[in-house]
């Protein structure tokens, strides 16, 4: 495995207007095609620290870099397009598209051809078990339904790095086995790096490093643990 | 299969989205494109009419074969306008005019489908040289007070023939010939003897305009140029659109027109932004989930735009249908019959979408300013 950080975190704090420090200092490395679950209590900063990583928010100190590079000196629409896919805790899924289009717009911009996109769009519709739902609008959906969607518009621009805050808490237990296994077999096929938010201590027990983030802070050690059936 | 189908069309491009956006916010499209086409309404109606009541008033000027037409210079109307036969006999001693002819014109109210009926002073001499020809009967005598040339269309809605009378201002004429000028709104009128009409109406020894011919192979311009060179106070108009030099009013008129579609400009362009703002206030989730997923501010600019012209395009398409209607009504009120002819050009229509777009774009401005500098981590933090 490449050993090289795809993103770091180095010395992150982020302090919002409010005066509330959802991050303190922290250190963090996702290298490619590693898994890294973070656990936490609910407030604890979780979703903050995806959201820097996948430039949504800029620390108030410290750096967040990509490729050894910070991302404030990046093009961070290019970094969001290509780079990261991001699964959102609330699916945000676009409710006046149907689920084709929902991935399909977040293709724009790249330089795929159209029958390139569709046969990716296919193949990952496929992959999540939603064939016979992809002409459905959100609304129409279950929560798992739309939590694949979501996994599924994620991935749709191959990234190499995914950041998921919570992508299994509406799915039964067969459906996560069926996305933990899509999440590997990308992380295999291309090197994702993969920073998932869970609840679910079989989801983090899949991960090669699991951190704890408490009160902003990470408080255990950012050790790699053996990867293996549990 | 409904998957196949729109996979066979290629997918969802941008321009489907954005169809897809007025689509499905029908209410948001709807008020929108309504406050556009009341704008446009309001743009094209004052347009359409102040056109119609221009071309109206020219017409008066363009009667007769004339290359051009001599008046006062800055006459607060055209019918006010003074010129005197002096000038006349000047005029005609002009190099390069072939002929000037003075005519007195004037308006009466003969009934109200007859609300402005034109009257117009011409010598009988000079009759042939105004390109009229006389169709039936024979031309009214040079002194004769009562007698009275109808042109084939007054004629026609009036129900007069040779030999009949007509009776307007007090006095009553007899019908001695029928004519025709080959152009409707001279055809639509009167003609009298020059002298009776300018005694009549105690204008005696001047004209209104005068109707000016050049020799062929004279340049136009050149001896306009001369004429207003050598008489200040006239002006020669040649075209409807340089009447408002011999005639205020068309000036004011304009100027009142360029203020009034200013102003609902304005109020289009407010309330269109008002109605986009909202919308963006109400959409910012969605926006900042597009910037997540690497829309460019760029792409998502023209996102907001592309719909600002979708709406307009609609307003444009609404707002002409309005005005045609409102102008239609507008021609049936009785101060306003043969005067407003309203007529639709292809320069109307170009306004309506002009005015549309304009409306559409600086409605778009601001929101769109909003959307590009949005912060995608705070618009989704936003309930």
């Amino acid at each position: 495995m490449d050993e090289t950080p795809l993103l770091s975190a180095r010395q992150v704090t982020k302090e919002f207007v409010s005066g509330h420090r959802a991050l303190d200092s922290v250190d963090l490395d996702l290298r490619p095609g590693e898994w890294t679950a973070v656990t936490g209590p609910s407030g604890a900063g979780k979703s903050t620290l995806l959201q820097l990583f996948a430039a949504l928010e800029t620390p108030t100190s410290g750096r967040v870099l990509y490729r050894g590079r910070d991302l404030a000196d990046t093009d961070v629409d290019a970094y969001r397009r290509r780079s990261v896919g991001i699964v959102f805790q609330l699916h945000n899924l676009l409710p006046h598209l149907d689920i084709r289009e929902n991935l399909e717009v977040a293709m724009y911009g790249t330089h795929l051809g159209r029958r390139a996109r569709a046969a990716r769009i296919d193949a990952l519709i496929h992959d999540v078990d939603l064939v016979e739902q992809q002409g459905r609008k959100p609304p129409q959906l279950s929560g798992g339904e739309r939590q694949r969607a979501a996994i599924a518009r994620a991935l749709v621009n191959d990234p190499e790095v995914l950041l998921a805050d919570e992508p299994t808490g509406s799915l039964d237990p067969a459906q996560v086995q069926r996305l933990v296994a899509l999440v590997e077999r990308h992380m295999a096929d291309r090197q994702m790096a993969v920073l998932m938010v869970t609840h679910d201590r079989d989801v983090a027990a899949r991960a090669r490093r699991r951190v704890v983030l408490d009160h902003g802070r990470l408080t255990e050690p950012d050790v790699p643990v053996p990867v293996g059936p549990q | 299969m409904i998957v196949d189908r729109r996979r066979r069309r290629g997918g969802l491009s941008f321009l489907r989205l954005i169809f897809r956006d007025l689509e499905t916010k029908k209410v948001r499209t709807g008020l929108t494109a309504a406050a556009v086409a009341i704008s446009v309404m309001a743009i094209v109606t004052l347009t359409v009419v102040t056109d119609s009541l221009q071309k109206s008033a020219a017409s008066v000027l363009q009667t007769g074969n004339a290359d051009f037409t001599v008046a006062q210079k800055g006459a607060p109307d055209l019918l006010n306008s003074v010129v005197t036969e002096t000038q006349v006999a000047q005029i005609t001693s002009t190099p390069g005019v072939q002929s000037a002819v003075g005519v007195l014109v004037t308006t009466t109210r003969l009934d109200a489908s007859h609300p402005v009926f034109l009257e117009i002073g011409v010598s009988p001499n000079a009759l042939q040289t105004f390109g009229v020809q006389v169709l039936t009967g024979r031309p009214y005598g040079a002194l004769a007070p009562d007698e009275i040339m109808l042109g084939w269309q007054a004629a026609d809605s009036l129900h007069k023939h040779v030999g009949d009378t007509i009776s307007f201002d007090h006095s009553t004429f007899r019908v001695v010939g029928l004519y025709s000028i080959k152009q409707v709104f001279g055809d639509e009128a009167s003609m009298l003897p020059l002298i009776p009409l300018q005694a009549a109406e105690r204008k005696p020894g001047t004209v209104t305009l005068i109707a000016v011919k050049v020799t062929p192979g004279t340049s136009i311009e050149a001896v306009r140029h001369r004429i207003e060179s050598e008489h200040p106070n006239l002006a020669t108009v040649r075209l409807a659109s340089e009447y408002g030099r011999v005639d205020r009013n068309i000036t004011f008129l304009n100027a009142a027109r360029t203020g009034a579609t200013s102003i609902a400009l304005l109020i289009g362009v407010i309330i269109v932004m008002n109605t986009m703002l909202l919308s963006f206030i109400e959409r910012i989730r969605e926006f900042g989930l597009l910037r997540a997923l690497g829309w460019s501010r760029q792409r998502l600019v023209s996102l907001v735009m592309g719909e600002a012209l979708g709406m307009s395009i609609l307003g444009a398409a609404g707002g002409v249908a309005l005005a045609f209607l409102l102008t239609a009504a507008l021609a049936h009120l009785s101060s306003l019959q043969g005067l407003l002819e309203p007529q639709y050009s292809a320069s109307t229509f170009l306004i309506a979408l002009y005015s549309a777009v304009g409306i559409g774009l600086l409605a778009a401005l601001y929101p769109c300013l909003r959307a590009a500098f949005l912060r995608p981590g705070d618009a989704l933090r936003r309930e």
